[in-house]
């Protein structure tokens, strides 16, 4: 018996591509629960590389009307070709505005905590990590982000970049070192 | 060599990530709405109408405005301001662009719209904003970059004037479009 699954419990963990294959036979809700689980990590991704929310949006809306056109391939895991054609819009989107330049770095608040001092601090100590990513230069921050903070493994980084493997684990070398730096001498 | 740093992992992974205004009906809803070929080809001719028809004379700000407004088009300003010392100075059409100062665009607009603005000089047109598609706009003030505004300069640096063009149509397919523009001054980079 196949159990539709909006009567599935939002705890249940289904693996992304099994949520996938619900939603092709019909099941909106499993589309829905596939958003909810990766578009805001996916724009919280390319807004780090585009520095614009708004766009980052328009490039997860875009990557997961991909997703339901059919053009995912089941040859390595849904989550990181999510990431892999989020992050080749975003830079390409990066290449032709090229005549553009910041005026600011300024990040939208996340929600305040219950306790000020501690959310005082942990703003801060975030400020100073966004500050220390936009550091990067852009590869090495996508690469950074994508296998410390996405889990992507270093092959799904490589693909995602377009880079060898001893690339990636160069790339990965390199922002540490610098991200280590940044964030020790900002001493938090 | 290992590539793990848990202490790492566990600063970035603590990061916020902004809230979604996007939501999954409406990019499912973007799946059912596959439209007929002559659709987009009526709202191209209906901004190639604007164009021709609607530029006109400019405001008392110095922007075109013409016909704006009217007849079921969105009522929208094209705006630009010169940020030097700290201090924003808003251009008109005609102004020259003070040395070295970023320029930033953005538009004033009476209902949502979606908007394009091109740059028109001695070397052709150019798409300033978005960088591909159209941008999308609720009623109010807008900045290309929104919080973290972005400054245009022209890809051909030579001194001279150019023309910023934006239009704006209705979020529907075949709703009217407006059309405004503004003629900005480019200093020579090389001069003293």
């Amino acid at each position: 018996m196949v159990i539709p699954l909006r009567d599935v419990p939002e705890t249940a963990e289904l693996e992304d591509e099994a949520l996938l294959a619900a939603w092709q036979g019909g099941d909106d809700a499993a589309f829905d629960r596939l958003w909810q689980r990766h578009a805001r990590a996916l724009a919280g991704y390319a807004t780090r590389l585009l520095g614009d929310h708004a766009q980052a949006e328009e490039l997860v809306g875009d990557a997961f009307v991909l997703l339901a056109e059919g053009r995912w391939r089941p040859r390595g895991r849904l989550k990181a070709w999510l990431y892999t054609v989020v992050h080749r819009s975003a830079v390409d989107r990066l290449r032709r505005r090229s005549r553009w330049t910041r005026l600011q770095r300024l990040w939208r608040p996340p929600e305040p905590d219950q306790d000020p001092e501690s959310s005082v601090l942990r703003l801060a100590r975030h400020a100073a990590v966004e500050d220390a990513l936009q550091h990067l230069p852009e590869e090495h921050r996508a690469a950074v982000l994508l296998f410390y903070r996405h889990d992507l493994s270093a092959a799904e980084v490589g693909d995602a970049l377009s880079l060898t493997d001893q690339q990636v684990r160069s790339k990965l070398s390199y922002a540490r070192r610098q991200l280590r730096s940044l964030l020790d001498a900002e001493a938090l | 060599m290992s590539l793990e740093d848990p202490d790492l992992s566990r600063r970035l992974q603590a990061l916020d990530d902004p809230p979604l205004s996007l939501d999954a009906p409406a990019v499912r809803a973007r799946l059912g709405r596959r439209r007929p070929l002559w659709r987009p080809l009526l709202a191209a001719a209906a901004v190639l109408l604007a164009v021709g028809v609607g530029v006109g004379l400019g405001d008392e700000a110095g922007l075109r405005a013409r016909g704006l407004g009217a007849e079921g088009r969105p009522a929208v300003r094209l705006l630009a301001i010169a940020e030097r010392d700290g201090t924003r100075r808003p251009l008109a059409d005609g102004d020259r662009v003070p040395p070295e100062a970023p320029v930033v665009f953005g538009l004033v607009t009476d209902r949502p719209v979606r908007w394009t603005l091109d740059e028109e000089g001695p070397g052709g047109a150019v798409r300033v904003w978005p960088v591909e598609g159209e941008a999308r706009a609720d009623a109010g003030e807008h900045w290309v970059g929104g919080d973290r505004p972005l400054a245009w300069r022209p890809e051909d640096p030579s001194a001279g004037t150019r023309r910023y063009v934006i239009r704006a149509c209705g979020p529907g397919a075949d709703d009217p479009c407006a059309s405004t523009a503004l003629h900005l001054q480019w200093p020579d980079p090389d001069a003293p």
